[in-house]
Protein backbone atom coordinates (compact mmCIF):
# COMPACT_ATOMS: atom_id res chain seq x y z
CA UNK A 1 0.00 0.00 0.00
CA UNK A 2 1.85 3.24 -1.26
CA UNK A 3 0.32 4.67 -4.16
CA UNK A 4 -0.02 8.10 -4.90
CA UNK A 5 -2.09 10.14 -2.29
CA UNK A 6 -1.34 7.90 0.30
CA UNK A 7 -0.13 9.21 3.63
CA UNK A 8 2.72 7.54 5.07
CA UNK A 9 4.26 7.53 8.46
CA UNK A 10 7.76 6.90 8.06
CA UNK A 11 8.92 4.80 11.33
CA UNK A 12 11.78 5.25 13.18
CA UNK A 13 13.82 6.71 10.57
CA UNK A 14 17.78 7.17 10.96
CA UNK A 15 20.27 9.33 9.53
CA UNK A 16 24.00 8.77 10.06
CA UNK A 17 23.02 6.30 12.81
CA UNK A 18 21.09 9.38 14.84
CA UNK A 19 17.11 8.64 15.01
CA UNK A 20 14.93 11.41 13.57
CA UNK A 21 11.88 9.98 14.91
CA UNK A 22 8.60 9.27 12.91
CA UNK A 23 7.30 11.74 10.56
CA UNK A 24 4.00 11.55 7.99
CA UNK A 25 4.87 11.54 4.44
CA UNK A 26 2.58 12.03 1.23
CA UNK A 27 3.57 9.77 -1.40
CA UNK A 28 3.78 12.43 -4.18
CA UNK A 29 5.13 9.75 -7.22
CA UNK A 30 4.63 6.01 -6.51
CA UNK A 31 7.02 4.71 -9.84
CA UNK A 32 10.45 3.20 -9.43
CA UNK A 33 13.26 5.11 -10.82
CA UNK A 34 16.87 6.68 -10.23
CA UNK A 35 17.81 10.12 -9.69
CA UNK A 36 20.64 11.79 -10.57
CA UNK A 37 22.40 8.57 -12.27
CA UNK A 38 22.66 7.22 -9.46
CA UNK A 39 20.30 7.04 -6.62
CA UNK A 40 17.49 4.02 -7.19
CA UNK A 41 13.87 4.93 -5.51
CA UNK A 42 10.63 3.38 -5.42
CA UNK A 43 8.68 6.44 -4.31
CA UNK A 44 8.90 9.80 -3.67
CA UNK A 45 7.51 11.76 -0.86
CA UNK A 46 6.51 15.32 0.61
CA UNK A 47 6.83 15.89 4.18
CA UNK A 48 3.81 17.13 6.38
CA UNK A 49 4.33 19.29 8.83
CA UNK A 50 1.60 19.68 11.75
CA UNK A 51 0.59 22.96 12.45
CA UNK A 52 -0.44 23.18 16.29
CA UNK A 53 -0.44 26.54 17.31
CA UNK A 54 -1.38 29.76 15.58
CA UNK A 55 1.70 31.18 15.91
CA UNK A 56 3.19 27.94 13.66
CA UNK A 57 0.58 28.17 11.42
CA UNK A 58 1.16 31.54 10.89
CA UNK A 59 5.03 30.91 10.46
CA UNK A 60 4.60 27.67 7.98
CA UNK A 61 2.10 30.27 5.87
CA UNK A 62 4.88 32.68 5.50
CA UNK A 63 7.43 29.83 3.65
CA UNK A 64 6.76 29.85 -0.15
CA UNK A 65 7.20 25.94 -0.46
CA UNK A 66 4.38 25.16 1.78
CA UNK A 67 0.91 24.46 0.75
CA UNK A 68 -1.88 23.72 3.38
CA UNK A 69 -4.04 20.59 4.47
CA UNK A 70 -7.12 21.10 6.55
CA UNK A 71 -7.66 18.19 8.96
CA UNK A 72 -10.82 17.64 5.90
CA UNK A 73 -8.06 17.32 3.52
CA UNK A 74 -7.07 13.83 4.81
CA UNK A 75 -9.14 11.05 5.58
CA UNK A 76 -7.52 8.90 8.17
CA UNK A 77 -7.88 5.14 8.74
CA UNK A 78 -8.87 4.66 12.21
CA UNK A 79 -10.72 7.23 13.99
CA UNK A 80 -9.12 6.42 16.96
CA UNK A 81 -6.06 6.11 15.91
CA UNK A 82 -6.04 9.48 14.01
CA UNK A 83 -3.56 12.13 14.67
CA UNK A 84 -5.21 14.17 12.22
CA UNK A 85 -3.82 18.07 13.07
CA UNK A 86 -3.91 21.15 10.18
CA UNK A 87 -0.81 21.34 8.42
CA UNK A 88 1.06 22.17 5.79
CA UNK A 89 2.91 19.64 3.24
CA UNK A 90 6.74 21.40 2.25
CA UNK A 91 5.65 20.63 -1.44
CA UNK A 92 9.34 22.06 -2.76
CA UNK A 93 11.68 19.28 -0.93
CA UNK A 94 10.88 15.98 -2.45
CA UNK A 95 12.04 13.33 -0.72
CA UNK A 96 13.37 9.76 -2.61
CA UNK A 97 13.01 6.62 -0.90
CA UNK A 98 14.06 2.81 -1.34
CA UNK A 99 11.14 0.61 0.73
CA UNK A 100 14.07 -1.76 1.65
CA UNK A 101 15.49 1.08 3.44
CA UNK A 102 12.24 2.58 5.76
CA UNK A 103 10.10 0.99 8.04
CA UNK A 104 6.77 2.31 7.09
CA UNK A 105 2.99 2.28 7.97
CA UNK A 106 -0.18 3.79 5.68
CA UNK A 107 -2.14 6.01 7.83
CA UNK A 108 -4.92 7.27 5.78
CA UNK A 109 -5.24 8.90 2.35
CA UNK A 110 -5.06 12.72 0.51
CA UNK A 111 -8.27 13.61 -0.89
CA UNK A 112 -7.64 13.50 -4.48
CA UNK A 113 -8.61 17.05 -5.63
CA UNK A 114 -6.48 18.22 -2.95
CA UNK A 115 -3.64 16.35 -4.23
CA UNK A 116 -4.07 17.39 -7.31
CA UNK A 117 -4.16 21.11 -6.33
CA UNK A 118 -0.62 20.41 -4.77
CA UNK A 119 0.83 19.46 -8.27
CA UNK A 120 -0.40 22.50 -9.70
CA UNK A 121 1.21 24.55 -7.01
CA UNK A 122 4.39 22.61 -7.45
CA UNK A 123 4.53 23.61 -11.02
CA UNK A 124 3.71 26.76 -10.64
CA UNK A 125 6.27 27.13 -7.82
CA UNK A 126 8.76 26.01 -10.48
CA UNK A 127 7.19 28.42 -13.24
CA UNK A 128 7.92 31.16 -10.57
CA UNK A 129 11.66 29.94 -10.37
CA UNK A 130 12.05 28.21 -7.58
CA UNK A 131 13.91 24.93 -7.11
CA UNK A 132 12.79 21.83 -5.93
CA UNK A 133 15.36 20.20 -3.12
CA UNK A 134 16.37 16.24 -3.32
CA UNK A 135 16.45 14.50 0.14
CA UNK A 136 18.60 11.67 -1.14
CA UNK A 137 19.75 9.47 1.83
CA UNK A 138 16.63 6.96 1.88
CA UNK A 139 17.05 6.24 -1.71
CA UNK A 140 19.87 3.56 -2.82
CA UNK A 141 23.21 5.00 -4.34
CA UNK A 142 24.41 2.33 -7.04
CA UNK A 143 27.52 1.24 -6.52
CA UNK A 144 29.53 1.63 -10.05
CA UNK A 145 31.68 -1.23 -11.23
CA UNK A 146 35.37 -0.22 -11.15
CA UNK A 147 36.46 -3.15 -13.03
CA UNK A 148 34.87 -2.44 -16.29
CA UNK A 149 37.44 -2.55 -19.03
CA UNK A 150 37.04 0.16 -21.62
CA UNK B 1 -13.76 12.87 -5.59
CA UNK B 2 -11.45 13.43 -9.21
CA UNK B 3 -8.75 10.86 -9.98
CA UNK B 4 -5.03 11.74 -9.36
CA UNK B 5 -3.14 13.31 -11.48
CA UNK B 6 0.63 12.59 -11.84
CA UNK B 7 3.22 15.27 -11.84
CA UNK B 8 5.21 15.85 -14.85
CA UNK B 9 8.52 16.06 -13.37
CA UNK B 10 10.23 17.37 -16.83
CA UNK B 11 8.61 20.62 -16.46
CA UNK B 12 10.88 21.33 -12.73
CA UNK B 13 14.15 22.84 -11.71
CA UNK B 14 16.45 21.03 -9.31
CA UNK B 15 18.79 22.79 -6.98
CA UNK B 16 22.15 20.95 -7.27
CA UNK B 17 22.17 21.41 -3.20
CA UNK B 18 22.72 18.32 -0.64
CA UNK B 19 20.57 18.76 1.80
CA UNK B 20 20.28 15.36 4.72
CA UNK B 21 17.00 13.96 5.75
CA UNK B 22 17.90 14.52 9.35
CA UNK B 23 17.97 18.94 8.13
CA UNK B 24 15.00 18.26 5.83
CA UNK B 25 12.67 17.44 8.61
CA UNK B 26 14.17 18.77 11.80
CA UNK B 27 11.38 21.75 11.90
CA UNK B 28 8.44 19.11 11.29
CA UNK B 29 7.60 17.66 14.95
CA UNK B 30 7.76 14.38 15.48
CA UNK B 31 4.45 11.97 15.19
CA UNK B 32 3.66 10.19 18.00
CA UNK B 33 1.70 6.84 17.57
CA UNK B 34 -0.93 6.45 20.75
CA UNK B 35 -0.40 3.60 23.02
CA UNK B 36 -3.46 1.97 21.99
CA UNK B 37 -2.95 2.31 18.29
CA UNK B 38 -4.28 -0.68 16.47
CA UNK B 39 -1.65 -1.98 13.84
CA UNK B 40 -2.89 -4.40 11.34
CA UNK B 41 -0.80 -6.67 9.13
CA UNK B 42 -2.15 -6.17 5.61
CA UNK B 43 0.14 -8.27 3.49
CA UNK B 44 3.17 -10.83 4.07
CA UNK B 45 5.29 -11.39 1.54
CA UNK B 46 8.33 -13.08 1.31
CA UNK B 47 11.52 -11.27 0.06
CA UNK B 48 14.19 -14.42 -0.86
CA UNK B 49 17.02 -11.94 -2.11
CA UNK B 50 17.56 -10.34 1.72
CA UNK B 51 16.23 -13.09 3.26
CA UNK B 52 13.18 -11.89 5.09
CA UNK B 53 9.13 -11.20 5.10
CA UNK B 54 7.52 -7.89 4.46
CA UNK B 55 5.15 -6.98 6.14
CA UNK B 56 2.73 -4.47 5.35
CA UNK B 57 1.13 -2.74 7.98
CA UNK B 58 -1.29 0.39 8.31
CA UNK B 59 -2.76 1.35 11.73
Amino acid sequence: MCKIGDILLIYNATNRRKPVGMHPFIVLDDVSGIVRGMFAYNFIGLLLTSANTDEKKEKLKQIEGNFPISTDDKIMNNDKNKDNRYSYVEADQFFYFDKSKIKYIHIGTLNSDIYNLIVEFIEELSDNGVTIKQILDKATKIELNEDIDI
Amino acid sequence: MSEYRRLNFDKLNFSDDIISYEEAVKKSPVLQVPQDAIVKISTAEKDYENKCVKLEISY
